[in-house]
């Protein structure tokens, strides 16, 4: 009864599957077992596995899949198709790439205490409540590996000194890898993609200062400009925040100001160089097109494709700052 | 009145004085001479202070009066001339004293002598409540008819009685208000009592199941309860009672399901509470029927429903039990069955005896002997506790019974089984009828206004109209706008 699944690439363009299978004891802790198995299709392999499981392998409660960096270069849609084909698998299951072997990940003593496929799940979960991941599942990356005029993304786990990590965020062109942007990268792109009201920003001033900004609620809205030939889209982002942190004794009504002037110069910039690797790799993370196709009538994929490296894409953010703390300074 | 004792006696046809030494054969039936008198009754059935305080006297004091004079001047208000034996029979069976004046063989004066007997009014056990009245009805029928008539004095209540039973000659007594209840229900009713065929009633338990509907559900049909202010409700609503000497509950019908999950404590305590007590009854009637078979189907064929951090509770708790999911349920429910039907068989002081020992050392000891598991032992503790809450006994016990298909569907079919045998189920309380109306109104067929009084109470301002189920001959209850606003004391 595996909670997470995990796919390496082998020789001859074989699939290793690897499982971490839960093993109950009397005590209500749970440990793991791993086993791995090789075959050319994943059902095969899990075949294969069975010869070695004393109970019935079944795949109903799986919550995260695995697959490794260079198994995700040749594209997903192979190995992704018995989880989609299979009613038992839920939708809301997480998908995630890793950065190495998958098998050493599986391998490791990342958790303690929990069970390895619970501990996976609850931070990838945990990240997407409150951190800078994105929402992230089977559904939707169905959706948006599907969808014209959208590309999927997922996040990157890393083993890091016997720990698990994210590493950032995989970007797909179709089902096959195509960059990854960095936690930074990752924050904006989450402010650019949906409305979030959680999460922190550092903010660098001049003289070696720094500020920390919560967001209390941000709203990120897409217009269309331009015509039909040439499309413009202008991204409207809406930041509340409050200082939690600021490195200068007092906060003045002109810190303040400057504050949300560099918080939006960052985001504005960040999100430029976002937007350029995103057009320079012809990718779609933040589904642009999906956006475009909305607003469009006759909509054409080919043509669009051929639009979106060089179309304007202006971002515009606006932060306010709403509260500073209950300290007076 | 066909008993070979009688036939014998209509086949020489005797005077009656002959005939009443005959009956003193049977040794409590007694003859006694008071010249010119002689006065038969059954002794255990008279009230012997009556007959030597204010019957005795008067005989001797005026002897040599004719029978029609007597009859003109003894000061008691219940008695009778008679010259037919078997009325006579039967009134000194049902404790009249039978006077007889030498001479005239062949007439008697029956004077009503019967000992008010049976237990006084007691507050209700089965139906108990914590607010409200707190009479239940009792074995004799004049004593129940004595309550409904205290609550509701009114001409418009009408009550037919019948003898049922060639043996029991049970009086069966069937109440309605003339002017609300429909005379469809009245008939009905009393054609299927009427029509019953049988030599001995010992209770209106017995006779509910005959007259039901649908004898063979093991939903009730009708409400058998012993509160009066439930019953005299009911007739208020257009519903027709039955009362039942020597049954110490009355029967009201039509009935819906919705009737059979409400206590009628629900109706005395402010809307909202009432409201939440419903809906947290309905609640537990259906963990009660489907914990179990539930818990069956997830840990036989659907564990992916059970959320990650159940999971090791559930498999280290089950780790070491020997049994497929299906046997410990049925290990478990047997046992609690066990305990509650020793509960109630045993005299409550050693019932409660029972419960302890049920609940405390039976649960640790079969958990401890890892026959079952923590979780189960708390699902089966919990839904028994939950059929408790249905108001009316035989709701409870269908309840009860109804839980073992959807277990062994469950082991079947998993879920899919749970929902096969919910809609046979549903399909049954969709066909089931009480007195003719649907058994599952005002839900199906769907009646909106009747809602206010179903899973929910609504206040009373609301309720104005009388149920349309009932078809009552009045439908209203009391019209709203005339009912007068109450006005703050400053206005």
């Amino acid at each position: 009864m595996p909670i997470v699944i995990g796919y390496d690439k082998a020789e001859q363009n074989q699939i290793e599957m690897t499982v971490a299978a839960p093993i109950f004891k009397e005590d209500q802790t749970v440990s793991n077992k791993t086993y791995s198995s090789v075959s050319h299709t994943v059902r095969n392999a899990r075949e294969k596995m069975r010869a070695e499981i004393r109970k019935p392998f079944s795949i109903g409660k799986l919550s995260v899949a695995l697959y490794s960096k260079d198994l995700a270069k040749d594209g997903l849609v192979k190995i992704l198709n018995p989880i989609k084909r299979d009613a038992r698998v839920s939708n809301r299951c997480y998908l995630a790439i890793v950065d190495g072997k998958v098998k050493d990940l599986l391998e490791s003593d990342f958790s303690l205490e929990e069970e390895k496929g619970v501990f996976l799940k609850e931070l990838i979960d945990g990240k997407i409540k409150v951190g800078h991941l994105p929402r992230t599942n089977l559904h939707q990356f169905g959706y948006a590996l599907h969808s014209e005029g959208m590309d999927p993304y997922l996040p990157i786990l890393k083993l890091h000194n016997k720990n698990v990590r994210i590493a950032g965020l995989a970007l797909f062109k179709d089902d096959k890898y195509a960059s990854e942007i960095n936690l930074d990268q990752m924050r904006v792109f989450r402010l650019l993609l949906e409305n979030v009201n959680h999460g922190t920003y550092e903010v660098k001033l001049d003289h070696d200062s720094y500020a920390v900004v919560e967001n209390q609620g941000s709203k990120v809205r897409y217009r269309m400009g331009g015509s039909s030939e040439k499309p413009e889209v202008t991204i409207d982002l809406k930041i509340n925040g409050a200082i939690t942190e600021f490195s200068e004794w007092r906060l003045t009504e002109q810190d303040k100001r400057k504050i949300e002037m560099r918080l939006e110069e960052q985001i504005i910039d960040t999100g430029k160089s976002l937007m350029h690797t995103f057009q320079t790799l012809q990718i779609d993370p933040l589904g642009i097109g999906d956006f475009v196709r909305s607003k469009t009538r006759n909509w054409n994929n080919a043509k669009w494709e051929r639009q979106y490296p060089g179309m304007q894409i202006h971002i515009r953010a606006s932060v306010n700052i709403v509260e500073s703390g209950i300290t007076k300074y | 009145m066909d008993n070979t004792f009688e036939k014998k006696l209509d086949e020489q046809p005797e005077s009656i004085a002959a005939k009443l030494q005959e009956c003193a054969k049977s040794s409590d039936f007694q003859n006694k001479t008071v010249h010119p008198y002689t006065i038969s009754y059954c002794k255990p059935l008279i009230d012997s202070n009556f007959l030597h305080r204010d019957i005795l006297p008067y005989l001797s004091g005026n002897s040599d009066v004719s029978l029609n004079e007597l009859y003109q001047s003894i000061p008691i208000a219940d008695k009778k001339l008679s010259r037919d034996w078997n009325e006579i029979q039967e009134n000194i069976l049902r404790g009249y004293v039978a006077i007889q004046f030498d001479g005239q063989e062949h007439e008697c004066l029956l004077v009503h002598a019967s000992m008010p007997k049976g237990r006084d009014v007691n507050s209700p056990e089965v139906e108990f409540s914590v607010v409200g009245p707190k009479e239940a009805f009792v074995e004799s029928l004049d004593m129940n008819l004595n309550l409904i008539r205290k609550r509701m004095p009114t001409a418009n209540l009408r009550v037919k009685e019948m003898i049922v039973g060639s043996l029991s000659k049970t009086r069966i007594a069937v109440c309605y208000l003339e002017s609300i209840t429909n005379e469809e229900f009245v008939n009905t009713m009393i054609q299927r009592i009427e029509d019953l065929d049988i030599d001995f009633m010992p209770d209106i338990t017995m006779l509910v199941q005959m007259i039901e509907d649908s004898p063979n559900s093991v939903f009730p049909q009708l409400i058998e309860t012993e509160r009066p202010d439930r019953l005299t409700q009911g007739l208020a609503l257009g519903q027709v009672g039955v009362l039942m000497d020597g049954s110490p509950s009355g029967v009201i019908g039509p009935a819906k399901l919705g009737w059979f999950l409400i206590a009628h404590e629900d109706y005395y305590l402010p809307w909202h509470m009432g409201s939440f007590f419903r809906v947290l009854r309905h609640i537990a009637i259906l963990f009660s029927v489907l914990a179990t078979s539930f818990y069956v189907a997830i840990l036989t064929y659907h564990y992916q429903v059970i959320p990650n951090n159940l999971l090791p509770t559930i498999v280290s708790s089950r780790i070491n039990i020997p049994f497929p999911p299906f046997l410990e349920v049925m290990i478990m429910e047997f046992s609690i069955e066990l305990l509650r039907e020793a509960g109630a068989r045993l005299p409550t002081k050693v019932g409660q005896t029972i419960g302890i020992v049920g609940g405390i050392v039976l649960g640790t000891a079969a958990v401890e002997a890892s026959l079952t598991s923590n979780i189960l032992l708390l699902l089966v503790a919990l839904s028994a506790l939950a059929s408790f809450t249905t108001p009316i006994f035989r709701m409870s016990n269908t309840i009860r019974i109804l839980r073992f298909p959807f277990i062994i569907a469950a082991e079947v079919w998993g879920l899919l089984g749970i929902f096969i045998c919910g809609a046979f189920v549903l399909t049954h309380l969709l066909r089931l009828k009480s007195l003719g109306i649907p058994y599952l109104v005002p839900y199906y067929p769907l009646r909106v206004a009747d809602l206010k009084d179903s899973f929910v109470r609504l206040s009373y301002g609301l309720m104005y109209k009388r149920p349309s189920y009932f078809r009552t001959k009045d439908p209203v209850k009391f019209h709203p706008g005339k009912a007068k606003i109450k006005k703050d004391i400053d206005e």
